[in-house]
């Protein structure tokens, strides 16, 4: 019982940790006349020298604010579960819940991945064109997808939340079925 | 219900209907500015009441094409029907909007940092005194309780922000520039002038003079928006003695935007050549010749004099006309004298016959 509510507190704080990690890491490089990171919370772009605003990368950044609202909640139930004594039953339940949104939030982070990558595909190509003064040359941007976005948008971190809900839930369960016998 | 119940279900109440004001079209609408559009007038997570009004230039108008995408920003034109508006930090307008879809006017911000902390501190506070209460529910409700709080955060970031769902790649002001003008000057320099669109010419890598498949290399100097190219004084020779009017000019330039970019420019130019005809003056027993061409030219003056009725008698004088260059020939001093010029222009030969 005592090692499910470790574990159990313990993928919730991983889970957190991780997630605020990849938030802020870059997760996309752009290269060429346009270039810069882009992270979930934030990018820094340049564009031919200038910095380069997007409204699509800016409310991805707005957005993101609910994946990390999630981490920090799962972070602070977790602790709250291995610090707190009693109210078991609270504080697995609170556990759920926070898990539970953990669900949620992966799939807002599938559609900030969408909205983020549409933007930034968009800037992919070829700037040169011909104008009366000849050919202006001024390269190809190109977008690169960085290891930690590999992770953050794969499979394993889809998995990750999965397990979580389900030790979670199954610590609930066992805290009442403990509760029960009492 | 305890007083400071009642209160907090007011205040998310009344909160609840200014963020749905935009949506359902109420006369005031708190937004949350989602970009970095607008700064440093409005900052990203700024919030901004606004009002249904009029408007003007230099208004903050809040206009939208659907219900989850607005656009905050500054209007900078009205024509008729359509209004024109411009985030502060864009550097392009965007493009017109009809004056219908304009919702409103902002009329208070309420920066980031005065609305964000005590909001969180309230929630906060409100949670920690509820905490014992939430102990004393019934099944499942804790965890439904701490579920519909990350609901209730996600949507109203939601419904706070007006937002893109449509991928509206932000417009590039990609640097640009193009030819103003190409032409040949005295000296056999070209002079070429440009429009720079974001873009000045910042050093000339490599240039090349063509004519009629030949190639010399030629020397440019200059930059920002103009460049003249000094072409090799043999290749306009080359060019006049076989009646060649269209000169190539090839070059590679780097282009500069500011200190952390560069660009490229290859450019071929066609420079037309106007070859023109000799000034051959005669008088005061002098025949002055000038060569108003580019490329040098060379002359055969042909003296023919006599005194008296009978056979003429002739002399020659040779001479090569720098681009520019007058000379002044001396006619024998006889009672008739003919001078005939003769020379090269074009591919062709010409002649004029004077009186000095």
């Amino acid at each position: 019982m005592r090692a499910l509510k470790l574990l159990a507190a313990a993928l919730g704080v991983a889970y957190g940790m991780i997630t605020l990690a990849l938030s802020a890491s870059p997760l996309y490089l752009v290269r060429g006349p346009v270039w810069g990171a882009v992270s979930l919370v934030t990018y820094r772009i340049w564009a031919f020298g200038s910095p380069f605003y997007s409204p699509a990368l800016d409310a991805a950044s707005v957005l993101s604010l609910s994946v990390l609202f999630s981490a920090t909640l799962n972070i602070a139930v977790s602790a709250w579960l291995l610090v707190e004594g009693g109210h078991e039953r609270v504080l697995a339940e609170a556990h759920v819940g926070a898990a539970l949104s953990s669900v949620v939030s992966a799939g807002v982070l599938k559609g900030l991945e969408r909205l983020v990558r549409g933007e930034l595909m968009g800037l992919v190509g070829s700037f040169d064109h011909v104008t009366s003064a000849g050919r202006v040359i001024l390269g190809r941007v190109v977008v690169e997808a960085l290891p930690p976005a590999g992770f953050f948008f794969g499979p394993a971190y889809i998995a990750i939340v999965a397990v979580l809900t389900a030790v979670s839930l199954t610590h609930l369960v066992h805290v009442y079925a403990r509760l029960g016998e009492g | 219900m305890r007083v400071s119940d009642l209160a907090a279900l007011m205040a998310a109440l009344a909160l609840l209907t200014l963020v749905l004001g935009r949506l359902a079209g109420l006369p005031i609408a708190v937004v949350m500015v989602s970009g970095r559009s607008m700064e440093p007038s409005l900052r990203l997570g700024d919030l901004v009441v606004a009002v249904r009004s009029g408007f003007g230039v230099g208004d903050v108008v809040i206009w939208c094409t659907s219900p989850t995408y607005c656009v905050v920003h500054r209007v900078v034109n009205v024509t008729g029907g359509l209004v024109v508006t411009k985030g502060d930090n864009n550097p392009v307008p965007d493009a017109p909007v009809p004056r219908g879809l304009v919702r409103y006017r902002v009329v208070l911000t309420i920066p980031r940092e005065l609305w964000a902390p005590p909001a969180l501190l309230l929630v906060g506070v409100y949670a920690y005194r509820k905490r014992r209460a939430l102990a004393q529910v019934q099944v499942g409700r804790v965890a439904v309780a701490v579920l519909l709080s990350y609901f209730l955060f996600s949507l109203t970031l939601a419904l706070l922000a007006p937002t893109y769902f449509t991928h509206n790649v932000a417009p590039l002001r990609v640097p640009s520039i193009n030819l103003r003008s190409a032409g040949l000057w005295p000296g056999g320099l070209v002079a070429l002038n440009y429009t720079p669109l974001g873009a000045s010419i910042e050093e000339v890598e490599a240039c090349l003079a063509v004519v009629d498949g030949l190639k010399a290399p030629c020397a440019a100097e200059g930059g920002g928006d103009s460049l003249v190219v000094k072409v090799p004084t043999a290749l306009l020779e080359y060019m006049n003695e076989h009646g060649l009017s269209i000169l190539e000019v090839r070059l590679n330039a780097t282009l500069s935007c500011d200190s952390s970019w560069r660009g490229r420019l290859a450019g071929r130019y066609l420079v037309p050549v106007p070859w023109r005809p000799l000034r051959v003056e005669a008088g005061g027993g002098v025949v002055r010749i000038y060569n108003p061409n580019p490329a040098a030219v060379r002359v055969n003056v042909t003296f023919m004099w006599a005194d008296e009725p009978g056979p003429w008698s002739r002399s020659e004088a040779s001479l090569v006309l720098g681009p520019g260059e007058e000379a002044v020939v001396e006619a024998p001093r006889h009672r008739y004298v003919y001078a005939d010029v003769r020379y090269v222009l074009a591919g062709s030969i010409r002649g004029v016959r004077v009186r000095p």
